[in-house]
């Protein structure tokens, strides 16, 4: 059988859209959402919950995974989000294994005249806390904010730093660990410490 | 309270898609993002477009506060708040320290706005270029190539003729060094607010489908050159009620030989300061 989604779709994805808003505004800010659901296994809470939160019949889903596993058809189930194995027409990318981390530039930054037809990248990461080992600055960051994402590598900071010269088109992110999530918009400045 | 419409009116579809413009939106600050969604049962002018993110962001633990030209008693801001009380049963304040989403039309609260609070401006005409080229997609490009060459001219051109650049409401910013934005028919007295302010600022265009965002910690730079800075309104009396000389002032005539008076255009901070000051 199916597992359940949100107990109750409009006060729970409201609650997580809400926390999403203030972690897209405050990038770096490590925000939580206490609604938990038992989605599939290889699905951390926090990921099932904000997918459950953006996604519908109009979106279109990139995933590391097989689409044919049960956490790609419970998101289709409760969704009804399509799927797509091309990058760069996705809408929404989700890696839930960051030893198969892409060059984000294989997806969506949008065009100058149209920057918002981007995709939005979703990481499932090993961990999360606010060590020293990223420096953040820019809009939502009064001065500065570190933040610490076990597994993402220099090599794809690079890579997103190159990308972002292209600003106003660029890749919005979501990084996730457990029920916690921080935001870092194609705005915010990463330098590795 | 019977469900026969969802919680906040707007269907969830709707929300979603709001709520995706809205992430976009504060990722591109000062950009306009299209969205669609359903029409709400107000006509357009009442503030649709403000109506609609409020809906699209509130919840039941929210304060909302509803100011229309700085007033909390004004027969739109009456309606605003009836609406989202009957819709989704939202606590309404006055005080502006205390309301976690403040959807306003023409000002920003005098009392300073703090990290976590939204602010939902209602927007008439976003295009900030509208008045130079009409055609969407020549202004899509001009903002997609920083093309505002033209917009410096236009208020140069008011200089010119006045002496002095004559806009006093919705005058254009530019936001994050990059998108030429319209900050909603604030006065300019407003504008400096929004400069790296510690609040979220959403702004919601019903009539055009447009969502654009300044996020907290933001440059916010109102246009200007440099033999004719930016500057800002003054008045030659203090507010009649509380006597503030540093807020913005509604002149008032007070009676038919034509006596005049100034009081705080911002009511809420206008009974606070004499509040504190009688008591
Ligand atoms: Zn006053």
């Amino acid at each position: 059988m199916m597992q359940k989604g949100f107990d109750s779709e409009v006060f729970d994805s409201q609650a997580v859209f809400r926390s999403l808003l203030l972690a897209m505004a405050n990038p770096g800010t490590i925000a939580a959402t206490d609604i938990n659901i038992s989605c599939p296994p290889r699905l951390q809470s926090g990921a099932g919950a904000l997918l459950l939160t953006l996604l519908d019949f109009e979106t279109v889903l990139w995933t590391d995974m097989d689409t044919d596993t049960p956490e790609m058809q419970w998101l289709h189930f409760h969704t009804g989000t399509r799927l797509t194995h091309a990058p760069n027409r996705a809408g929404f990318a989700l890696f839930t294994d960051s030893e198969k981390l892409m060059d984000p530039s294989r997806f969506n930054p949008g065009t100058v005249a149209s920057p918002d037809i981007s995709t939005t990248l979703v990481f499932q990461t090993r961990g999360m806390d606010q060590e020293h080992h990223l420096r953040l600055t820019g809009p939502g960051i009064e001065k500065e904010t570190f933040i610490h994402l076990p597994g993402i590598t220099t090599a794809f900071w690079e890579n997103r730093a190159i990308m972002n010269q292209a600003y106003p088109a660029g890749i919005d992110m979501i990084f996730v660990h457990a029920r916690r999530f921080t935001a870092l918009p194609r705005t915010t400045k990463v330098g590795v410490c | 309270m019977p469900l026969s419409y969802n919680f906040a009116y707007l269907d969830e579809q709707s929300k979603k898609m709001i709520r995706r413009s809205i992430l976009k939106a504060l990722a591109i600050p000062g950009f306009q993002v299209p969205f669609g969604g359903r029409e709400m049962p107000l006509p357009y002018g009442w503030g649709t477009g403000g109506i609609q993110l409020t809906a699209a962001v509130i919840g039941p633990d929210d304060r909302l506060k509803v100011i229309d030209q700085g007033s909390d008693d004004t027969v739109n801001a009456i309606s605003i708040k009836a609406f989202f009380k009957k819709t989704a049963g939202i606590a309404i304040t006055e005080e502006t320290r205390s309301a976690t989403i403040i959807q306003t039309r023409h000002r920003i609260p005098e009392t300073p706005l703090q990290n976590g609070q939204i602010m939902v401006f209602q927007v008439p005409i976003p295009e900030p270029l509208q008045f130079i080229e009409p055609k969407k997609s020549q202004t899509a490009k001009m903002h997609g190539f920083e093309e505002y060459g033209s917009m410096h001219v236009k208020l140069y051109e008011d200089i010119a003729k006045f002496g002095r650049i004559a806009t006093a409401f919705d005058y254009p910013v530019q936001v994050h060094q990059r998108y030429i934005m319209s900050p909603s028919p604030i006065p300019k007295y407003d504008n400096p607010k929004l400069h790296r302010s510690p609040a979220v600022h959403l702004f919601g265009a019903g009539r055009e489908k447009r969502i654009y965002a300044v996020p907290p910690y933001t440059d916010v730079v109102s246009l200007d050159f440099e033999d004719y800075p930016f500057e800002l309104e003054k008045w030659d009396g203090a507010c009649a009620v509380c006597g503030s000389t540093d807020s913005f002032l509604d002149e008032i005539i007070t009676d038919d030989t034509g006596t005049r008076m100034f009081i705080c255009s911002d009511t809420e901070y206008c009974q606070k300061k004499a509040g504190n000051t009688f008591s």
